[in-house]
């Protein structure tokens, strides 16, 4: 069990440190390239890959996109709850209980938990997340400002080649398969070693209040997760992949849009690590139960 | 036969794409993306890869001796050309010797061959690897010296890798898992590192790395069928060996040129080239390989 574990773990921490130790060595090299890299084609090619690769059942499709809204209900309006009780600023706290880190954290150890059959479920789940993210998020944290374009996301393009695939039943030309299979494999360890990196550039402080909405995130989000797939009856790898995905930290990409819309950006650092420390020392205890 | 070949070949030719497309779109900077492969991702892919075979001492033997015997022929024709064409022997030497039995040899085997064939494929690339990352280093940076090896992070990988082969010890589940994790990032990024290199290339800088574009492919599938015929082997030993010995310079002789030579655009062009060579050239003695073979 205990080693279990460990294999699980043991390369995600490995990875974050790495990405950490490289970001303190190294402070003025520019990782944009590599995150341009890994958001415009690793993520669409592996995305492709693992959808087009693997059989998944279609009719999962909506027990999780109910699951999900549920998911956000629970923990925004809890959220939304908190931030009236101690005076906080919404924009920052809801979104950041919100929006899970499900790429950088969840993708990987979904692989490593549940194999190929669970990144696939959890990539679908992040592609759900991260263009609710990008339009929704990227409102509430910049108060109505434009949000991004939708069609502009690669993980819309992609999502869009395999619906039209799968609606005309044609098989992936093998070709391609094997190219966004080659190019995706930069993703889980990459988006960690990003994550690393990110965690050592941003401005860390510790205080009592994101902690309080940091445990929002983790313990809010597993059990708002555990309570709707019991309600769904959503059963196996699916289950666990939803539990998992919604134990997560909170998104370094809230971080990215605090940043870009001046919203108190450490403020929103100190909920990422705060909640991301949380997460590691309650994802041992999380897998095990699922396990 | 060509379309499942090309399918085999198409991630590389892919992952040089996205390169050279994002490069001509805007200025790259993949110092971040070097140092990543050549520090932490790259030793951590030999470490996992040599890992997961341990070799049979018979196989050795002779795969093994022809893999030797196969990169010392090609590198003193190498040197020789260099040497006539006044160009720099620490690019075309290594560039020649070195080639990608990993990435190009094995799936082609395994297609071509099955189970057994790769099986010796795997043995053919093991011995080509860890003289690349050993001796090979050493031709790159051009002095025969230990001292400057044992501060690249690939060496000591390599270093640790042999030891275990002869001590035959196998990483534990935690260990290997997170190699194989970290090492999985070493080649899609190379190659799109090679693409980008290559948008920055004149076309009149073609005429050398193509010439031995041409002595890495033809020259070595060449040697493979004297060197095989030498040592006696036949059927399928004969036909993995030819196989791998014409496959394409290794996409890493890039980063490697890189970090110890510069130039690096012209090693660019000599893997690139190769790969597009190799992609109809083993198209074209495939079906002889597979009669031999059967």
């Amino acid at each position: 069990m205990i080693a279990d574990m460990a294999s699980i773990l043991f390369p995600l921490v490995a990875c974050i440190l790495v990405g950490m130790g490289w970001a303190k060595r190294n402070p003025g090299l520019s990782t944009a390239p590599l995150s341009q890299l890994l958001t415009k084609v690793g993520i669409p090619s592996l995305m492709f890959a693992t959808l087009m690769g693997n059989e998944l059942e279609l009719s999962q499709l909506k027990p999780m996109a109910l699951a999900l809204l549920g998911i956000f209900a629970l923990t925004g309006g809890l959220a939304w709850l908190v931030t009236k009780i101690c005076r906080a600023p919404w924009r920052i706290y809801v979104p950041g209980v919100m929006f899970a880190n499900t790429g950088n954290m969840g993708l990987p150890l979904c692989f490593f938990a549940f194999g190929n059959l669970g990144l696939s479920y959890a990539m679908l789940w992040y592609a759900m997340v991260s263009i609710t993210h990008y339009t929704l998020g990227d409102r509430i944290i910049g108060s109505g400002a434009k949000g991004g374009k939708l069609w502009l996301n690669p993980i819309v393009w992609s999502l869009s080649v395999v619906a039209l695939l799968n609606l005309l039943a044609l098989p992936a030309p093998e070709w391609l398969l094997n190219s966004t299979q080659l190019i995706g494999q930069i993703v889980p360890a990459l988006m960690l070693i990003l994550l690393g990196a990110s965690l050592a550039r941003m401005p860390s402080k510790i205080s009592i209040r994101p902690l309080v909405f940091a445990v929002l995130r983790v313990v809010g989000g597993f059990a708002a997760a555990v309570l709707l797939v019991n309600l769904l009856n959503i059963e196996g790898v699916l289950r666990g992949v939803i539990i998992v995905q919604a134990s997560t930290a909170s998104g370094v990409v809230n971080w990215l849009l605090a940043e870009r819309y001046s919203r108190q950006p450490e403020d929103m650092a100190a909920l990422v690590l705060t909640s991301t420390l949380l997460a590691f020392l309650l994802l041992p205890f999380i897998l095990a139960w699922l396990l | 036969m060509l379309y499942q070949l090309f399918a085999v070949m198409a991630p590389v030719l892919s992952g040089v794409l996205i390169g050279y497309l994002w490069a001509k779109r805007q200025a790259v900077d993949t110092a971040a993306m070097g140092k990543l492969v050549i520090n932490i991702a790259t030793p951590c892919l030999i470490l996992s890869a040599l890992n997961k075979t341990q070799l049979d001492g018979r196989q050795l033997l002779d795969i093994g001796l022809a893999a030797v015997l196969v990169m010392l022929l090609s590198g003193l024709l190498a040197w020789w050309l260099a040497a006539r064409l006044k160009v720099e022997r620490r690019i075309y030497v290594p560039g020649v010797v070195y080639s990608n039995n990993g990435n190009i040899g094995l799936p082609i085997c395994f297609f071509a061959f099955g189970d057994a064939g790769l099986a010796l494929a795997v043995v053919y690339f093991v011995v080509v690897a860890l003289s690349h990352f050993s001796l090979g280093l050493m031709l790159f940076s051009g002095r025969f010296q230990l001292a400057p090896l044992l501060r690249s992070p690939i060496a000591w990988s390599a270093l640790i890798a042999i030891s275990s082969q002869l001590l035959s010890i196998s990483w534990p589940l935690w260990l290997e898992s997170s190699l194989s994790f970290m090492g999985a990032v070493a080649n899609p990024l190379m190659l799109v590192m090679l693409g980008v290199s290559l948008a920055g290339l004149q076309l009149s800088g073609l005429r050398v790395p193509m010439l031995f574009a041409l002595l890495r492919v033809v020259g070595g599938s060449l040697l493979g069928w004297l060197v095989a015929w030498l040592l006696g082997l036949s059927g399928l030993a004969m036909a993995v060996v030819i196989l791998q010995a014409s496959t394409a310079s290794a996409a890493i002789n890039y980063l490697l040129a890189k970090t110890y030579v510069g130039q690096e655009e012209q090693m660019a062009a000599l893997v690139f080239g190769s790969t597009l060579l190799c992609l109809p050239f083993i198209a074209l003695i495939l079906p002889l390989l597979m009669a031999l073979a059967a």
